[in-house]
């Protein structure tokens, strides 16, 4: 039994070793979420404008056009649970107004209640102290390890594919590197639906959340709904589409002073302005933003 | 709980020490029980107490078979609630819904009830499990334990109970009757069997599976040596997949000085049909043939009466995969090729069987087979080519190991005697392992 555990201990001490020093490496690699981390802990107090949601927004909205003082912190696939957490988490004295997102699937997403997603959650607890699931937890145990470990290793062999520039906005969607068949609608669509109307309920609160916290803190509140590819809205399910519809007006009804920008069939948004079905490029992102400064200048 | 979970990886350590400490033979066999009701309670508690319902149920009957003298009463009794209870939960809505459609053929209108309860975990291993122990206390083939400790734990043995091997009372039980002592190579074995299971089931199955989904969601418009590539990727998840699960299931057995059986012998290196079934699958067609083929005569009644009697197996064997016609289709594919001289074609021939066994239904399932075939569908494949890679290294590991168990039987010479050269071997597969990993897909197995 000794020799056994003597050798089980040396093959222990020894992948904990790599791990560790795998680890060190890839988290002193580039990251978009401790670089944002990073610019809100020495900034915020000097963001009039937040731009929080999914990629959506993170490759749409351009910060840098869309005044002084404008910020991004979404990120890739980023839910409502944590647009809550990161407009709370900071000290934001000016913030004047937030834009969220409002798309076909958002209100249908949670990490912690989707297997596939649930290690999304892990870059808010390395890199942006969010103590939503503590490391002790059993989730922050099994579930933002476990896929950390194999989501880092893999990382250390597809380093650096993102690119942001220093107020949020990811750059790496140009229309040069789209592919050749770009419109990947019916895809992207059908990855998009769900089914799970508990997620939905729960979104609603965090957002009548969101919300109470603006109105008491006399902060303006955009929902955006970013233009998509006629072929993802050719196949968005309209049991889906139908749920977004009952939500958004019964928030729009309880909160009369939060806007919603519905630009998802926007015929303003050519072929050329997308990455893929339903990201917007360079252009796009231009002509969204100026669109959005537009709604807010006037 | 799965074998390839941090929780598991946990569990394991734990257990092990409990068990090691423990002194006594009954304090053994506690620690696997109560570890045992964890691993399948983690799951659903409710399914944990009907699984234990119906293990002190049998047991009760089977003590009243060995005092009564309507021995056959109480045998029936038990098989009854045995098979009562997996019918109920697998293939009540399944007969409801057919009864209901054939019904309708005659012009009558039928609203039958379903019911919606969920299928609990490893039904079929445990249920034939319990038969198969509860016909040889009958045919007295076996000694029944009349201790409870020692039936329940036979029964939950956790390494086995969602996912096989089905084992036998005469193989499994003597072995709870003992003090286990700790045997170095045994549990030595037992963790490379493990980190063999996790190759297959990580490495091949889970990278495998992703594209299996989408080729099969996707049949109607894809080519034809995309379809075949499908197929094939369904044959190495599967076998991935269950025989991975199988020996982890082992090798966790031997870790408590429990030798189970093993399940998969090397299956598509089989040179016929029959060979492949006793290669795959290995416990469940000897329950087969021990309580089904033979039984009905076997081979001893004619050649007629031998083809009924095969067809028989394989329809039971499809059917108990699951409640859908497509099993059955496969079932009924098989005992048709099993007698057919497919010698150098035996693993395509597996191959297109396992097209029934993958499709959603039977539409599914004659619409792939068809593009199959379709001369007029022949394109460059549409989908990642890496399976394809991981499946030559694991065929070809496995041939350069014909002889062994799995590939980590070093020799105890040149090279391989070295302990470090061992020690960086396992760490290299490991972490190769959890880096090329597919998405952690849940066994296929889970589900029969």
């Amino acid at each position: 039994m000794k020799s056994f555990l003597i050798k089980i201990g040396c093959f222990t001490l020894a992948l904990l070793a790599i791990l560790t020093a795998m680890e060190v490496y890839v988290e002193s690699m580039p990251n978009i979420a401790r670089d944002k981390h990073q610019w809100m802990l020495q900034h915020s107090n000097e963001v009039k404008t937040l731009v929080l949601g999914n990629s959506h927004n993170l490759y749409g909205i351009r910060p840098d056009q869309l005044g002084e003082g404008a910020f991004s912190l979404a990120q890739q696939s980023q839910t409502y649970r944590y647009d809550q957490y990161l407009l709370q988490h900071y000290p934001m004295k000016e913030l004047k107004t937030i834009i969220l997102n409002f798309d076909y699937s958002l209100l249908w997403e949670d990490f912690e209640s989707t297997p596939k997603e649930e290690f999304q959650a892990m870059r808010y607890r390395i890199y942006m102290d969010c103590d939503i699931h503590p490391r002790l937890s059993w989730y922050g145990f099994e579930v933002m390890y476990m896929p950390l470990v194999t989501e880092k290793l893999r990382s250390l062999f597809t380093p650096g594919r993102n690119h942001w520039d220093s107020l949020g906005w990811a750059t790496e969607y140009t229309k040069e590197a789209r592919l050749q068949d770009w419109d990947d609608g019916k895809n992207r669509a059908e990855a998009n639906t769900r089914h799970d109307t508990d997620i939905v309920s729960m979104n609603e609160g965090i957002l009548r959340n969101i919300f109470d916290y603006c109105q008491k803190h006399h902060i303006k509140v955009i929902l955006l709904n970013t233009p998509v590819s006629e072929t993802f809205r050719t196949y968005e399910d309209p049991r889906q589409r139908n749920i977004n519809t009952q939500v958004l007006n019964r928030l729009l009804h309880d909160y009369p002073t939060v806007n919603y920008l519905d630009w998802e069939a926007d015929p303003r948004f050519t072929s050329d302005d997308f990455y893929d079905s339903d990201h917007l490029n360079h252009e796009g992102a231009q002509k969204l933003t100026q669109s959005i400064r537009c709604y807010l200048t006037h | 709980m799965l074998f390839n979970t941090l929780t598991y990886l946990l569990f394991l350590p734990i257990v092990f020490a409990l068990y090691w400490v423990a002194r006594s033979v009954k304090a053994q066999n506690w620690v696997i029980l109560l570890a045992s009701m964890v691993f399948y309670g983690w799951w659903s508690v409710p399914c944990l107490g009907l699984m234990v319902g119906t293990c002190l149920l049998n047991y009760l009957f089977i003590h009243q078979m060995q005092r009564a003298n309507k021995r056959k009463v109480w045998m029936i009794l038990s098989l009854v609630l045995n098979f009562g209870v997996l019918g109920v939960f697998k293939y009540f809505n399944f007969f409801a819904d057919n009864l209901a459609s054939l019904m309708s053929l005659w012009g009558l209108h039928a609203d039958m009830p379903t019911l919606s309860l969920i299928l609990p975990v490893g039904i079929s291993f445990y249920t034939f499990q319990l038969s198969a122990y509860v016909i040889d206390c009958y045919k007295k083939e076996l000694e029944p334990t009349h201790s409870l400790l020692q039936f329940l734990t036979f029964i939950c043995f956790f390494p086995q109970l969602v996912a096989g091997p089905i084992e036998r009372g005469k193989n499994l039980l003597p072995q709870f009757n003992s003090q286990r002592r700790f045997d170095h190579t045994q549990a030595t074995e037992g963790l490379r069997l493990i980190l063999w299971g996790l190759v297959k089931k990580m490495l091949i199955a889970d990278n495998c599976a992703a594209q299996v989904d989408y080729i099969f969601s996707n049949h109607a418009t894809l080519s034809l040596p995309t379809l075949w590539l499908g197929a094939l990727y369904f044959t190495f998840q599967i076998y991935g997949d269950f025989s991975g699960y199988s020996d982890m299931a082992v090798g966790s057995a031997k870790l408590f000085g429990i030798n189970i059986s093993q399940n998969f012998n090397k299956p598509y290196f089989a040179s016929s049909m029959q060979d492949f079934w006793r290669r795959w699958h290995i416990t469940l067609m000897g329950w087969f043939k021990d309580y089904v083929y033979i039984p009905l005569g076997g081979n001893r009644k004619g050649r007629v009466r031998r083809a009924l009697n095969i067809l028989t197996v394989f329809l039971l064997s499809g059917l108990w995969h699951g409640s859908n016609w497509t099993f059955v289709l496969w079932g009924a594919y098989h005992a048709l090729v099993y007698k057919l001289p497919v010698k150098y074609i035996t693993f395509i021939v597996v191959l297109i069987g396992w097209v029934f066994f993958r499709a959603e239904n039977v539409e599914m399932a004659w619409g792939y087979l068809s593009h199959m075939f379709d001369p007029h569908l022949i394109a460059a494949p549409e989908c990642s080519k890496l399976p394809l890679l991981l499946i030559a290294l694991l065929v070809s590991t496995e041939w350069l190991m014909k002889e062994a168990l799995h590939p980590f039987q070093w020799k105890n010479q040149g090279w391989q005697s070295s302990q470090w050269v061992r020690l960086t071997c396992y760490l290299v597969v490991f972490l190769a392992t959890i880096m090329l990993g597919g998405e952690k897909v849940q066994f296929i197995y889970f589900q029969f």
